[in-house]
């Protein structure tokens, strides 16, 4: 302390302490504040309070840093990380250095020279990171302090799906996933069918379906898919049931009956007059539509057998959608009747050019609206005949009949579905433009179609784990 | 993909200061960390918090869990529910996804709201809206923090209306078990075909369900605490001090009489931001220092006397130093101890 900061204090100082000073003994003071022993007393006083209050703001910095909440980005598992860490993006002042540890088999370091984070984290949880630091101006310059960040790691969303097979000596088994090729019309046909990771995590059975056919004496082919409900317990039973039952039906028309069908369509094609268009609409409605409505039948039949049994079945316990179609080539083109209740879609698909979608789908705005074959009120209802379609096409890329586990995913909703944009998205993506790298071949030497086809049925799409089938005329 | 989300609409006043604010903080943690382990949630599950006090703002905006990091709840003053629920409908109104030609929408979203108290503003503009914009649209879950909420308000907006008793440390995580589960059926429900609003059975001696058909008891307006709000001299930082109402005998002229204490619950450190969260109204209560037992040291510098009362009206903390600064005007001053009743102001609750 100067000599006129010492004498300021004492003064302040006895004037706290309320100690009157004459003027005789200002005099005093003046030759006492001069004195070693003073002069002593007040560096040493000067030392302590410097010393107070430093130690006073380097407490309150610590606090402030050390209350800060601080955490760094989320990682994921198995997947690179890297963050840039600076101090000031967490309004952190008053540190002059700092490196930061992170757990040492966490597969994660910190490059103090260019500030980056980077790793891949080879484990999930959640972890404490230590940021180690000094202070701008801490009385003791080798003192290091420590702080917590909190690092989170993500699981990978993928590992946490389980793949439980559905139990084999179950009632209604069948397998949890299945592949088919066959030839028809000139063309091959594909078609997978697999259990959603949603069934797979629990264990329980595939509730989609298919079946097809083709007679070449006749030269009709028939493709069914159907999708069970989810909520109803033998619904694996009822797409089995429904799509066994449609080709059934259409392999007991007699082939003299299917000779009539060839001229009917081959009339309707040729004038496209009334007369040859009453013929086709009295075949769809008259014998065509009756498919539908004889599996329905079927299932009512059935659960009665099982009821007569003593089980304990309802009609809806078998809900199932259904979609097929019936096809038959000519010199002209192709013909193609078709059917659908529920949900999923099918279409007629050329590539960049257009697509011809075969009934609309039934769903509503929420979940569980849809429409099933169980429902009596189905064929009731006018818009039955809704249901039918009839086209003539002259080519096709691909015929495609799906479930909703795959429109749901790859179409979003049923606008979408009558996009030709959207189906070439499907087709590009069929034909290996996706991100896991897997490409179905429809080269028609390519044995391996289905199985392929199956592979890429695997395809990750957040929150989209029903049963997956798809059935692909190219 | 479609989302569920979920938004926690939670009450943060003053009275949910210490062991309840810290739960609710540990809880939401812990739902995270469960829902993270589960492949249906972690896919479709969005969570927002919005948090309401006398004002009401978005502590978390709505994002996937896999975003999501735990964060640190202020308190406030005053239980606005009005604001809390105009500020969620704001959220709502901003968030939701549609449904539309192109593009398939939002499940219906998930309310879960908590609150301790009775809303210290009128509601019912709030509540008009919400029965007319939000009611069908969502589903919510109002839950009453011990038995001081006001759940006639609560049944007025939903039937969901649940009382937790949160006593102790093993109930809340009875409770955010309750929550976590509901959420996890709730997201595995949209995706089988489910309603998408599934609450699961809670243990029913820690919460239980209100019959939305009988009237619910009235609200105990005798408040279990009373809060103070003090400042600290050194780093000017605020801080509440709890205490919890209770009452003791006394001899009175020879005769037992049962008298009223608040005994010391603990003092904790606010964010700045407490005051904006706070609303104008100042509090009502004026409690005697002879009432108060136990005095907490500051727990921003640790000075020895955390409750020191400024002409003011306000408190700070004080320690050994000659010379006292009051961080709320600036006044200084030097304090001796312990002489006479003096009434100070609570906070609002
Ligand atoms: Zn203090
Ligand atoms: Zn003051």
């Amino acid at each position: 302390m100067e000599r006129q900061q010492r004498r300021l204090y004492i003064t302040q100082l006895l004037k706290q302490r309320s100690v009157d000073i004459t003027e005789k003994q200002s005099a005093l003071l003046d030759a006492y504040i001069d004195s070693e022993e003073v002069i002593e007393q007040c560096r040493l006083i000067s030392v302590t309070t410097e010393n107070l209050i430093m130690n006073l703001q380097e407490n309150i910095a610590l606090n402030n840093i050390r209350e800060k909440l601080l955490q760094l980005p989320n990682g994921t598992v198995d997947k690179p990380y890297a963050q840039v860490f600076s101090l000031s993006q967490y309004g952190l002042e008053k540190i002059a250095s700092f490196t930061l540890q992170f757990p040492e088999s966490l597969g994660i370091t910190y490059d103090q020279q260019t500030g980056q984070i980077s790793g891949t984290p080879l484990d999930q949880g959640e972890f404490r990171v230590k940021l180690i630091f000094k202070l701008t101006n801490q009385s003791d310059p080798e003192k290091t302090h420590e702080k917590e960040i909190s690092f989170v790691v993500n699981p990978d969303p993928k590992k946490l799906w389980k793949n439980i097979p559905s139990p084999a000596d179950g009632i209604f088994w069948k397998p949890d996933e299945v592949k088919d090729a066959a030839e028809m019309l000139g063309h091959k046909l594909a078609v997978a069918s697999k259990r959603g990771r949603s069934h797979a995590h629990e264990g329980i059975y595939r509730d989609d379906d298919f079946e097809h056919y083709f007679d070449a004496q006749t030269g009709y082919a028939v493709i069914a898919v159907a999708d069970g409900a989810g909520s109803a317990k033998y619904s694996r039973k009822g797409s089995q049931l429904a799509c066994e039952g449609v080709v059934n039906f259409f392999k007991n028309i007699p082939a003299d009956e299917y000779k009539q069908l060839d001229d009917v369509i081959t009339a309707y094609h040729a004038h496209k007059d009334e007369a040859s268009k009453n013929a086709l609409n009295e075949f769809l409605t008259q014998r065509f539509s009756k498919a539908p409505f004889e599996v329905h039948q079927q299932l009512v039949n059935y659960t009665a057998e099982l009821a007569a049994n003593g089980d304990e079945v309802k009609l809806k316990d078998f809900s199932t959608t259904l979609l097929f179609v019936l096809l038959r080539r000519f010199e002209f083109g192709y013909s193609v009747m078709s059917f659908s209740v529920g949900d999923g879609g099918m279409g007629i698909y050329r590539r960049n050019e257009d697509v011809t979608l075969l009934g609309t789908p039934d769903g509503g705005e929420f979940a569980g609206q849809t429409r099933f074959l169980t429902m009596p009120e189905i064929f009731a209802d006018t818009s039955f005949y809704k249901r039918i379609g009839f086209r003539i096409v002259q080519d096709f890329t691909a015929i495609v009949l799906m479930s909703d586990g795959i429109t749901d995913p790859k179409f979003q909703t049923d606008a979408n579905l009558t996009r030709i944009e959207k189906w070439d998205e499907l087709w590009d993506d069929l034909c290996g433009k996706n991100n896991d790298g897997v490409t179905v071949n429809f080269s028609t030497e390519n044995e391996n179609t289905a199985t392929e086809l199956l592979n890429w049925m695997d395809f990750w799409s957040p929150g989209n784990h029903d049963d997956r089938t798809i059935a692909i005329l190219y | 993909m479609r989302r569920l989300p979920i938004y926690f609409l939670i009450d943060i006043s003053e009275s949910m200061i210490g062991e309840p604010i810290q739960m609710v903080e540990e809880g939401l943690a812990m739902i995270i960390k469960a829902l993270k382990e589960d492949p249906y949630a972690l896919e479709t599950v969005h969570i927002s918090i919005v948090v309401f006090a006398g004002q009401a703002r978005t502590l978390v905006p709505l994002q996937e869990i896999i975003t999501f990091y735990p964060p640190r709840f202020p308190i406030g003053g005053g239980t606005s529910l009005g604001n809390g629920l105009g500020h969620l409908m704001y959220e709502l109104r901003k968030n939701t996804i549609q449904t539309t030609a192109e593009q398939k929408g939002d499940w219906k979203p998930i309310v879960f709201l908590f609150t301790d108290g009775v809303p210290t503003d009128d509601t019912q503009v709030a509540i008009a809206e919400w029965k007319k914009n939000w009611a069908s649209k969502s589903s919510m879950v109002a839950v009453s923090f011990g038995e001081e909420a006001d759940l006639e308000v609560l049944q007025k907006l939903t039937e969901n209306v649940f009382m937790f008793k949160n006593t102790s440390v093993n109930q809340y995580k009875s409770f955010f078990k309750w929550v976590t589960a509901s959420i996890k059926s709730s997201s595995m429900s949209v995706e089988t075909g489910g309603t998408g609003f599934e609450l699961t059975k809670p243990d029913e001696s820690v919460i239980s369900k209100l019959d939305p058909r009988e009237m619910p008891p009235k609200p105990r307006f005798d408040h279990n605490f009373t809060v103070f709000t003090g400042k600290c001299q050194h780093s000017q930082k605020p801080y509440l001090i709890k205490y919890r109402r209770t009452t003791q005998p006394t001899m009175v002229g020879g005769m037992e009489m049962n008298s009223l204490v608040y005994r010391l619950v603990g003092a904790y450190l606010v964010d700045s931001s407490y005051f904006d969260y706070c609303d104008e109204t100042g509090g009502a209560n004026k409690v005697g220092t002879d009432e108060l037992q136990g005095a907490p040291t500051c727990p921003s510098c640790g000075n020895q006397y955390g409750l020191s009362i400024c002409q003011c009206g306000k408190i700070h903390c004080c320690g050994n130093e000659e010379i006292s600064t009051c961080p709320w005007c600036g006044n200084k001053g030097r304090y001796g101890f312990g002489e006479g009743r003096m009434d100070i102001n609570s906070a609002q609750g």
